[in-house]
């Protein structure tokens, strides 16, 4: 069942009917009903596989919880707990990549060993829910947080339908507060939840749907372009990623909102970042902020002797971890490298170019910085979308040879019509963007305005998807 | 509560209209419930334009295949099209069921057959193919709206086809594209009969298609289920850019592969008669004289008829 289907709309319909018609007390019933319903629907396997993995975390929770602070049995029984975790985690979506790896170094020794790569499927979103179980044990070990004594509560916020499949990775201390405080019905709850499921939509299957074609086209057979079509995807590549996945999490967000419940969004307006430290504050921000919380802070904690060094070791285990939680490849750790490398730089070289940016006008520096910003980033994508390292370095490699300036979109299967509503729709949701991000809200605006005014742009937004959706139904993180 | 949700059925009031609008006229017999709109003029408009009627022929004979499944079956594309299942039932008795779809490639025949397998125990199919066996699989078509019947109500294309039928019954008259293909040469016809044609040239054989017949053919051994080949003729055009770009070992390997797997029957220079214009529709389908001769030469079991 994926959010763009009908099973998901009447789910999602008799969950909303039933959750208001309960007592208050019984509402985080209905939420783990329909969320069992929601993984039983992609297969009873992930259902069984995902409510024991609950259940060791919930356990865990609470035996961690009775053991005296600082103890060595607490710690003894913590690092179980997240070697279980971690364990399960790359069993499931590591350990053929670390097969091939050894097989790799067999050939390169000349050694006749082999190690048979294991048929696994992965369990579904469990990249997102082993982040999040682990958040909670974390924060139980460090005494921020008493442990969840409700089994159904705590279920209820490690596979809550609307984040199941891809996130966002949601907190324990933000999310189950709530579902202990479950309210009655709020028409303004309602409406936000609505309009952001219909803007998610929107974003999904005008834009990046529409946007999909040429990426996919490259990627599929990078060998046979050259030039202006690899430039063209290289652009492309990014608004169709933000808008397929800031689409996904806004349907998230709309269908927990519908239920009177707030989850972490994944994304402040990322184009208007003017570094790439400020990038990854606006990007997927449940994972960023997750690692900066988790595992940036308590390295540089315990390594804070080492003063910059500790920062730099950090910045790149951080973003080791943020590109190998995206898959087995080594495409994403180059993509992870990469990221760090820009980090760094931009913390060393701070003062000097804030020397040479006062030399220059404050609206031109923002706009060059946010264009170097997108180049860097799009460059970077190419790491997300390659199959092989040699892939991508084919696609960076070719970017100026043989260009042929009568491009046409023919080669890379663009329709033409579609492709150009999918540009400017994009162009109309950045200009919104930046408006917001100059302090005019938008949406206060937008919600003050006459009832008739508003269901016209909510038509002219039905309308679009109506005639402009390509029937794309998977997400491009629902492979993670 | 009640007065927003009475807010949300009178903003979803449009929709309702234009789903029930869609129930009614139902341009591909889904439900099969309503005649406002009959089936010759479903037909006639879903026929419209080359990107319609392959998606509506798909949807339109998998639709109703699934409601009268016969076990007899012709699988075809554009040129089997003409095939009259009348005609071969006075011939030979029995009931076929022309399951011919413009831009099948041999994919998209594949499934076909599958589908039919899933449905009724065959008892004769005849797969029509061509040299050109093109690389577009066009079933999702038929599979999309059969997995998904709702997606019938959410797709524009219905909904344009709706309105089409709508036109066709309040004023007569539906807009017609011509088809590329069709004689005479003119500047933009030569190119784009070039093109295709080009397309194939640059085709290579196809290892992967055969191997998939070969599954076809082995599980029709194992069932009993008689199953023939069909080559149907192309203009003499088509042949002399075939020649002219030296492909003609690739057909001859094709033709030789077919018949290794079941009987051929391979019309594609019947007669000598794809030298005329005026047996073919177009450069690559021939008409129906030409699609009769093949019917009645089929039921007489003659295999290859080149002069």
């Amino acid at each position: 069942m994926t959010f763009l289907s009908f099973n998901y709309f009447l789910l999602l319909s008799i969950t909303f009917v039933a959750y208001y018609a309960v007592n208050n007390n019984y509402k985080y019933w209905i939420i783990f009903l329909a969320s069992m319903i929601f993984v039983t629907s992609i297969s009873v396997n992930a259902l069984q596989f995902s409510l024991l993995y609950a259940g060791l975390n919930y356990l865990g929770g609470l035996s961690l919880y009775k053991k005296k602070e600082n103890s060595n049995s607490r710690k003894f029984i913590f690092w179980v707990l997240i070697s279980l975790n971690i364990g399960i985690l790359i069993f499931f979506k590591y350990i053929n990549f670390i097969f091939e790896n050894i097989n790799s170094l067999f050939e390169i020794f000349q050694t006749s060993s082999k190690i048979e790569l294991i048929n696994l499927i992965l369990p579904v979103g469990i990249s997102y829910y082993t982040f999040q179980a682990v958040g909670y044990l974390i924060r139980i070990n460090r005494g921020f947080e008493i442990p969840e004594k409700n089994f159904i509560r705590f279920s209820s916020f490690l596979l809550f339908f609307p984040k199941f499949l891809s996130g966002p990775v949601e907190r324990s201390n933000h999310f189950l507060p709530q579902l202990c405080n479950l309210n009655s019905f709020n028409q303004d709850a309602v409406s936000v939840g609505l309009r952001l499921i219909l803007l998610g939509t929107f974003k999904k299957m005008v834009i990046a749907d529409n946007l999909f074609s040429p990426i996919s086209s490259v990627y599929s057979n990078v060998h046979h372009y050259s030039g202006i079509p690899l430039i063209s995807v290289l652009f492309l590549q990014l608004i169709y990623i933000y808008c397929d996945f800031s689409g996904y999490t806004d349907i998230a967000l709309g269908s927990a909102k519908i239920l009177g419940i707030d989850i972490i969004d994944n994304f402040k307006r990322p184009f208007l970042a003017k570094t790439i430290t400020e990038f990854w504050k606006r990007w997927h921000i449940s994972l960023s902020s997750w690692c900066n919380e988790f595992i940036f802070l308590p390295f540089i904690i315990k390594y804070r002797k080492l003063g910059n060094i500790a920062s730099i070791l950090g910045i790149f285990v951080t973003f080791l971890v943020i590109g190998i939680w995206h898959g087995a490849n080594w495409t994403f750790i180059v993509l992870g490298l990469l990221q760090a490398s820009a980090i760094i730089y931009e913390f060393f070289t701070r003062r000097y170019r804030l020397r040479v940016a006062s030399k220059f006008p404050i609206w031109f520096i923002n706009s060059i910085s946010r264009i170097l910003v997108f180049i860097f980033m799009g460059i970077s994508i190419v790491f997300f979308f390659s199959k092989s390292l040699s892939d991508a370095w084919y696609f960076l490699s070719h970017l100026f040879t043989n260009i042929d300036y009568k491009f046409s979109g023919y080669e890379l299967n663009i329709n033409l019509q579609n492709f150009a509503t999918a540009i400017c729709c994009f162009i109309v949701l950045f200009i919104i963007e930046m408006m917001n991000e100059k302090g005019n809200n938008l949406s206060t605006f937008f919600c003050k305005q006459s009832k008739w005014i508003r269901w016209i742009i909510y038509y002219i937004m039905i309308i679009l998807i109506y005639f402009f959706n390509t029937k794309i139904l998977s997400f491009t993180y629902g492979n993670f | 509560m009640k007065k927003y949700t009475l807010r949300i059925l009178t903003f979803c009031l449009p929709f309702i209209v234009l789903w029930l609008l869609i129930f009614i006229i139902d341009p591909y017999n889904l439900f099969n419930v309503s005649t406002i709109i009959d089936n010759e003029t479903k037909y006639k408009i879903l026929n419209r334009s080359e990107e319609s009627e392959s998606r509506g022929q798909m949807l339109w004979h998998a639709l109703e295949f699934e409601r009268n499944p016969c076990k007899n079956i012709i699988i075809g594309d554009s040129q089997s099209f003409l095939i009259k299942t009348d005609l071969i039932k006075n011939l030979s008795g029995n009931d076929y069921f022309n399951f011919s779809v413009s831009g099948a490639n041999a994919e998209t025949k594949f499934e076909i057959f599958w589908l039919a397998t899933r449905r009724i125990k065959l008892n004769h199919v005849i797969i029509q193919l061509s040299y050109m066996l093109g690389d577009v699989n066009i079933f999702h078509f038929a599979k999309d709206y059969l997995d998904q019947p709702l997606l019938y109500f959410t797709d524009s294309k219905i909904l344009f086809d709706t309105f089409q039928n709508i036109r066709y019954k309040l004023t007569g008259s539906y807009s017609k594209d011509e088809s590329t293909y069709v004689f005479p040469f003119t500047f933009d016809g030569e190119k784009k009969v070039n093109n295709l044609l080009n397309k194939y040239v640059k085709y290579a054989y196809p290892i992967k298609q055969m191997e998939k017949l070969k599954l076809i053919v082995n599980y029709c051994k194992i069932n009993n289920i008689t199953i023939d080949f069909l080559i149907l003729p192309m203009n003499q055009f088509v042949y002399d850019y075939f020649a002219l770009n030296d492909t003609n070992n690739f057909q001859k390997k094709f033709i030789s592969e077919l018949t290794s797997l079941g009987k051929t029957y391979d019309y594609s220079t019947i007669y000598n008669l794809n030298i005329n214009k005026k047996y073919f529709i177009d450069y690559l389908h021939p008409n129906q004289f030409i699609t009769d001769k093949s019917n009645t030469l089929i039921l007489e079991k003659k295999t290859i008829y080149n002069n």
